[in-house]
């Protein structure tokens, strides 16, 4: 029996910062820059790097949940993708390409540094307090109402790291970094069925462990 | 078969804190230096280090490893398939060669016979370190040679004559 998430959920509303995929100009742009960097050429290579760091360092903090992790694998996957760069066809975006190299970097850290997960979590920004969604959860009337956002924080990065590496990384890129199935499909090499399915069971799992926060 | 819609509203409300997570202030301005900083110098980042790199760029390996993992049976399998192989290659290596196949060396010699070069050992004496007698008479010994051979002593007349010139 293969459980799916139901078809008529929604996608998750894309955030401002998100690959504009289907722009032709961008794109040009981007293989221009990528043609530059292919020659050598280390600003072009900068620019891709300035656009891309962002999102790639947040996906490998979310998965680490550890800040020195993140920052070295971030920037050891933004030099092994310039050194790889001539093999890059071309056949999907370089965010993708990019992406993938990210994640294949960091799943292969997470195997290697089994069981000795060290948490050292980021502050969160000033606009946390003033997040409606997140004001309105931690004021509701729930035994847990007392809660401040660092324990939440804390106890949500907590549940994250007891997901397995595969279903960590799609609730990581779909629930919070907001890409849609289809490109995490692309990123991950897989069906878009094995993205939802996975996606559903990282959600039954991360909602059991912190049952206490969503009464 | 779908399973039944769940409400994961909540927990995607949750999940909202995450994406107010921040590294230290003024981070991203000097990120993209130092990894352009790290290419000038020749970092290749983990790259030149170890297998480790190849195998998690080798798909096929990498199913194989992940298919190992999932499945006991089959790792079993694979280890009794290695280690069938590894006796076998022992076996081969160590068995004399069959009378009834023809010699691939040549000759009637087997390959056992030419791997293992045979040393004619000397009879062992056994003497004991405390008995100054030898167990029997000593044979050949430069002695005995000198005692019964027949060579005269060659003796070199020097005349007075030559001894004047």
């Amino acid at each position: 029996m293969v459980m799916t998430e139901p078809a008529t959920r929604k996608a998750p509303k894309q955030t401002s910062d998100e690959p504009a995929e289907g722009s032709v100009p961008v794109q040009a742009e981007e293989m221009e820059l990528v043609k530059r960097a292919r020659k050598g050429d280390l600003p072009a290579y900068d620019d891709l790097v300035r656009r891309y760091q962002e999102r790639i360092y947040a996906t490998v903090y979310h998965m680490t949940a550890n800040h020195e992790d993140a920052n070295d694998l971030a920037q050891e996957a933004f030099i092994k993708a310039f050194h790889a760069l001539r093999s890059f066809k071309g056949g999907s975006s370089f965010y993708t390409w990019v992406y993938r190299i990210a994640v294949n970097k960091t799943i292969n850290f997470l195997k290697q540094r089994k069981n000795k997960a060290h948490l050292s979590l980021n502050d969160l920004d000033l606009n946390a307090e003033h997040d409606p969604d997140l004001v309105a959860l931690i004021s509701e009337k729930t035994p847990r109402r007392e809660v401040n956002l660092a324990e939440l924080q804390e106890k949500l990065n907590i549940a994250m790291q007891k997901l397995s590496e595969p279903h960590r990384l799609v609730v990581t890129l779909h629930d919070v970094q907001g890409l849609s199935h289809e490109e995490i499909a692309k990123i991950i090499d897989c069906n878009i069925g094995t993205v939802r399915s996975r996606l559903f069971y990282a959600r039954q799992q991360l909602q059991a462990y912190l049952s206490d926060y969503l009464k | 078969m779908n399973p039944q819609p769940e409400n994961f509203e909540q927990l995607r409300r949750l999940l909202i804190v995450k994406r107010h997570e921040r590294p230290p202030p003024g981070f991203f301005d000097d990120f993209s230096r130092r990894v352009i900083l790290r290419i000038k110098a020749g970092d290749l980042g983990d790259e030149a280090v170890g297998i480790g790199p190849w195998f998690w760029n080798t798909p096929w390996l990498q199913r194989f490893f992940s298919a190992l993992e999932q499945k006991p049976a089959l790792a079993g399998a694979f280890s009794l398939s290695v280690c069938g192989l590894l006796l076998a290659g022992i076996l081969c290596s160590v068995a004399p060669a069959d009378p009834g196949r023809p010699d691939l060396v040549g000759g009637s010699q087997s390959l056992a016979a030419i791997a293992v070069p045979q040393v004619a050992e000397p009879s062992p004496v056994f003497v004991s370190s405390t008995n100054g007698v030898l167990p029997g008479p000593l044979q050949n010994s430069m002695f005995q040679q000198l005692g019964t051979s027949q060579v005269q002593p060659r003796l070199i007349r020097v005349s007075e004559s030559v001894m004047e010139q």
